[in-house]
């Protein structure tokens, strides 16, 4: 398969601040990619680089073999964007905004077709300030799709969505997956990465910190997590551990044995501290990302 | 150019959207003439009005409520938006123009028909002199809106663009004739972009002589604007 998105010691600083890097990741055509990380940890930054919104410090950046930024206007006539925030007028009508961006396309989708398969029907003459958070991220990834892209960035599209939405959205990518469409996905929801994505990179501070199939990363997680009760002193803890969010702590172990298991219950029960969950090796990706991201 | 003519019509139905754009592009230029016209007040005739007004809806189409309107836009992301897709920011700034002069044109029509019908105004007008004067304010004025759409945060745009607009209307000869007042400001008019632009519309309609100060000045104006938004202005606020 060949690449649809490189990214090759991409770095971009603000000033003083580096906002990405050294990133080098590459998303294969037909792929669903997910970039995860905390708040601030480059994601954006990262996909509006691709989008060619923003320039770069250093580092090289391919979509579909076209440079976001010398490439600009031929690369948007293959490329879907969603950004985080709308970028629409209050006053402007869904409709409107979707003949407009069809209008910069040579071979627009059917209004009429993207409008069934977003679920837009009955919004599309209500000003835009009057739609809700969903319709809103909806009519979003309507004017994403509008252009029939080979490659979509999608920037949170599921943020604001009540549960029925969400998935009414996870369907629409699905199906553009199995059409090949290349989608390169941030979300600060895990069941949404999970399940929308082939791989997930994980990045914080603006590197790549982990990077794989869902499943082999949640696999590849070995540790021993509990949940107590918040600031236990970790320096009597029996076995090396770190409180990696209030009352949820990971013991610092290659290899649990079951006398650590003991040693740490005992040392609770000693304390009279109420062990409300003990799991050995992560249960989902969540686990992983604040393991990897407080590691880093 | 589909995307550009659809981008254009779409600039027009959001600005015939907005009340206070209604406003400042017709209801103020055509109140002063209905007001003057009727009153006289002070000795002006609709003869001495209509270049000023002229020269006010320039104003206020090309400087005000662009820079407004682009401002908010800026503001709610949509400038970053339309940055994302084929069409390039050329194709942005053409259709932003086109709709300032369709809208100037609309302008133009409808105070000189009040004038026209109402008033019976008639002139003998130097079209080209004419059209040229209307270009340069255009483009001068327009440069100053978008330098202060792109480098100020929209609710400051508001403030400066509306705040500018009464500058300029006290001190471009709109109403009052710039050599009434103190020397300071009269000096100060002449070098600001109003003024010169409606003494060329008073000239291209023979009521003054042309003078070569005021076209310099606005071509002056036609490059620096444009030149400063081209320099400073950002898509997106920071």
């Amino acid at each position: 398969m060949a690449a649809a998105i490189s990214i090759a010691n991409l770095t971009k600083r603000y000033d003083r601040h580096t906002a990405v890097d050294g990133l080098t990741l590459t998303v294969e055509e037909g792929e669903s990619y997910a970039l995860l990380g905390p708040n601030g940890a480059g994601k954006t930054t990262t996909v509006e680089i691709l989008e060619g919104l923003r320039p770069r410090t250093e580092g090289s950046v391919a979509v579909l073999g076209f440079d976001p930024e010398k490439d600009h206007r031929e690369m948007h006539r293959h490329v879907g964007v969603m950004l985080q925030e709308g970028g629409i007028s209050p006053a402007t009508r869904p409709l409107e905004a979707l003949r407009l961006f069809a209008a910069f396309h040579e071979d627009p989708r059917d209004i009429g077709e993207l409008v069934d398969l977003t679920g837009l029907k009955g919004t599309l003459s209500t000003p835009y300030r009057r739609l809700s958070g969903g319709e809103k991220q909806r009519l979003s990834l309507a004017l994403a799709l509008v252009g029939r892209p080979r490659v979509l960035f999608l920037d949170e599209p599921t943020a604001g969505m009540d549960p029925v939405a969400r998935r009414t959205t996870w369907a629409i990518v699905d199906q553009l997956h199995s059409e090949g469409v290349t989608t390169l996905l941030t979300t600060h929801y895990m069941d949404e990465a999970e399940r929308l994505s082939d791989r997930i990179g994980i990045i914080n501070n603006g590197r790549l910190i982990a990077e794989g199939a869902p499943s082999d990363l949640i696999q590849r997680s070995g540790r021993v997590s509990l949940l107590a009760r918040p600031g236990l002193d970790l320096t009597a803890f029996p076995v090396p551990a770190r409180e990696i969010a209030p009352g949820q702590y990971v013991l610092d172990v290659d290899q649990v044995t079951p006398s650590d298991l003991a040693a740490v219950t005992a040392f609770l029960a000693e304390r009279e501290v109420l062990l409300r969950e003990l799991r050995v090796g992560a249960t989902g990706l969540e686990d992983v990302f604040l393991e990897l991201t407080v590691e880093s | 150019m589909r995307a550009i003519v659809a981008q254009t019509r779409f600039e027009l139905r959001n600005a015939s959207r907005r009340g206070e754009a209604f406003l400042l592009l017709v209801l103020v230029p055509l109140s002063i003439l209905l007001f003057f016209g009727f009153t006289g007040l002070f000795g002006l005739s609709v003869d001495m009005l209509m270049p000023g007004l002229l020269a006010l809806s320039i104003l206020s189409a090309s400087l005000t409520s662009l820079a407004i309107s682009t401002g908010f836009e800026r503001k709610y992301h949509v400038l970053k938006r339309l940055g994302a897709t084929p069409m390039p920011r050329s194709g942005l700034i053409i259709a932003k123009t086109t709709s300032v002069l369709i809208t100037e044109i609309v302008q133009v029509a409808i105070l000189v028909a009040v004038a026209f019908s109402v008033f019976h105004w008639r002139t003998d007008v130097n079209v080209g002199l004419f059209v040229v004067a209307l270009l340069l304010g255009t483009a001068g004025m327009s440069g100053i809106g978008l330098l202060i759409a792109g480098t100020l945060r929209a609710e400051a745009t508001l403030a400066v663009a509306n705040g500018l607009y009464l500058v300029l209307l006290v001190l471009g000869g709109i109403i009052i004739p710039v050599w009434v007042l103190p020397p300071f400001l009269n000096e100060l008019a002449r070098i600001l972009p109003a003024e010169p632009l409606t003494a060329l519309f008073e000239a291209s309609f023979h009521l003054t002589a042309f003078t070569a100060t005021d076209l310099a000045a606005l071509v002056f104006w036609a490059i620096l604007g444009p030149a400063l938004a081209a320099w400073l202005f950002t898509w997106e606020e920071k």
